[in-house]
C-alpha cells in the first residue's frame, strides 16, 4: 500500500470504468430521440385502405371462409407492432381477397388501476368513432399515436383522444355525448370478460378459426390461413408475404 | 470464502447474466412477436427509444459484455490470473454503474420495469461486489 494512488492498478481501473461509464452514458443520450412531444399527432402510416369493405370492428366481407380475431390493447407496444407490421399484409393478402373476416376485440388491461385509464379510455373513444363509422381510421391513429417510451403516461388523455376525433373528421357533440356514455366503458369491460373466456390472458391474442395463433412469423401465420382456406385463394395470395 | 470459492461464484453469476442476455437478445432479434402480459413491462422496455444504443440493442451489448466477464472470470478462477481479477473488476464496475443508470431510466423515465433487465442487474453487482472483495484481500505484497 506504500505506492502512490497513480501507481495502484485498482485506483487506476476504478478511474478508467468511471471515465469509461460517462462517456457510454453521453453516447446514448445523445442519439437522436423519439419525438415525445404529446401535443403533436403522427398520421398513421399504413391506415386500412378505404376501399376495404367494414362494418363496425369488422373488416371485409361477412361470408368470408375463414374468421381472424384480433384482441387489442390501443397501450401494448406489440399490439402496435402487429397494427403496423402484420395486419396490413392481413388485409391485404386475405381480407381483400375475400378469404378473411377480420375483427377487433377489445382486450384492455394496461391501465388497469391507474387513473385515468387510458387503454379503458382509448377503447371506449374508438368505439365512439365506430358509432359514427369510423373505428378503422381511429384505430389507425391511435396506434400511431401510442407512447414510445411506455405506458399509462397521458398519452391516451381526453384532449388528445378528442384532437385524434378531428383528424378523423367525427362530429364532436356526439363524440362527447358518447364518451359519457357509462354503457360503453361497460361494453369494453364486458367484452374483455369474454375474451378472458376464450383463453386470452396477454396481447396481441391472435385467433384464426377460434384458434389461438403463436406469432413466430408471418408466413407461417399466413399458411395457418392458407391451410384453412379454400384452394384457389389459397393459390394467387401465396407469392405475397413481407 | 476462499479465493477458488470466489472465483466459482463469480463465473456462476457472468454464466447466468450471459443466459439472461441470450435470451433477451434472441427475443429480439428472431422478430416473433411476443405479448403483452400482466408483466407488460418487459416489452415496454425492450421497445422503448433507450433500447439501442448506437442503433445496437442493449441487449447484444449485455450479450458481448456477459461474454467478457464469463472469460475474465474463467482465467481468474482456473489459472488464478489477478489481471484477470482487475478486469474483472473495472469492467463489473462500469456494468454496475450503468444497470443503474438503465435502471434509472426504467423508473423514472420509462415508467415501466423489466424483470429480466432487473435479473441481469443483480448479477452484475453481485460479480462486482465478489471481484471487489478478492481484490481487497488478495492486494499483492499482503
Amino acid at each position: 500500500m506504500g505506492r502512490p494512488l497513480w501507481q495502484n492498478p485498482t485506483a487506476i481501473t476504478t478511474v478508467l470504468a468511471i471515465i469509461a461509464t460517462i462517456v457510454l452514458i453521453i453516447v446514448v443520450n445523445s442519439k437522436p430521440a423519439v419525438s415525445t412531444n404529446p401535443a403533436v399527432l403522427n398520421p398513421p402510416a399504413n391506415p386500412v385502405a378505404a376501399s376495404i369493405p367494414r362494418q363496425g370492428t369488422i373488416l371485409g366481407s361477412p361470408s368470408a371462409p375463414v374468421r381472424v380475431d384480433a384482441w387489442e390493447d390501443f397501450q401494448c407496444p406489440y399490439c402496435q407492432i402487429w397494427t403496423i407490421q402484420w395486419e396490413p399484409h392481413v388485409v391485404d393478402d386475405f381480407v381483400a381477397t375475400g378469404v378473411v373476416r377480420y375483427q377487433f376485440h377489445d382486450f384492455s388491461f394496461i391501465g388497469s388501476g391507474h387513473t385515468p385509464d387510458e387503454s379503458l379510455d382509448a377503447a371506449v373513444a374508438a368505439s365512439c368513432a365506430s358509432d359514427q363509422g369510423k373505428f378503422w381510421p381511429y384505430h389507425d391513429w391511435l396506434y400511431a399515436n401510442q407512447n414510445p417510451a411506455g405506458e399509462n403516461q397521458g398519452w391516451f388523455v381526453r384532449s388528445r383522444l378528442d384532437a385524434i376525433a378531428q383528424k378523423v373528421g367525427l362530429d364532436q357533440a356526439t363524440f362527447d355525448t358518447c364518451l359519457a356514455d357509462p354503457a360503453k366503458p361497460a361494453a369494453i369491460q364486458a367484452e374483455q370478460r369474454a375474451g378472458a373466456a376464450l383463453g386470452v390472458t396477454a396481447t396481441p391474442a391472435i385467433f384464426v378459426d377460434g384458434k389461438l395463433q403463436t406469432l413466430t412469423t408471418y408466413p407461417d401465420f399466413a399458411a395457418a390461413i392458407r391451410a384453412l382456406a379454400p384452394a384457389p385463394a389459397a393459390s394467387s395470395s401465396a407469392a405475397s408475404s413481407p | 470464502m476462499t479465493a477458488g470459492r470466489r472465483g466459482l461464484l463469480a463465473t456462476g453469476l457472468a454464466l447466468i447474466g450471459l443466459l439472461i442476455a441470450a435470451y433477451l437478445s434472441w427475443t429480439r432479434l428472431t422478430g416473433g412477436l411476443p405479448v403483452c402480459g400482466p408483466l407488460h413491462g418487459c416489452e415496454t422496455v425492450a421497445l422503448s427509444s433507450y433500447s439501442e444504443i448506437a442503433g445496437i440493442p442493449v441487449a447484444i451489448l449485455g450479450l458481448a459484455f456477459s461474454l467478457v466477464l464469463v472469460a475474465l472470470s474463467l482465467a481468474w478462477w482456473r489459472l488464478a490470473d489477478r489481471r484477470a481479477l482487475l478486469g474483472l473488476y473495472g469492467l463489473g464496475l462500469l456494468g454496475v454503474l450503468f444497470v443503474a443508470y438503465l435502471t434509472y431510466l426504467e423508473l423514472f423515465v420509462i415508467g415501466a420495469v423489466c424483470v429480466w433487465c432487473a435479473a441481469y442487474a443483480v448479477t452484475i453487482v453481485g460479480g462486482w461486489i465478489t471481484a471487489a472483495l478478492s481484490l481487497r484481500q488478495s492486494a499483492p505484497g499482503s
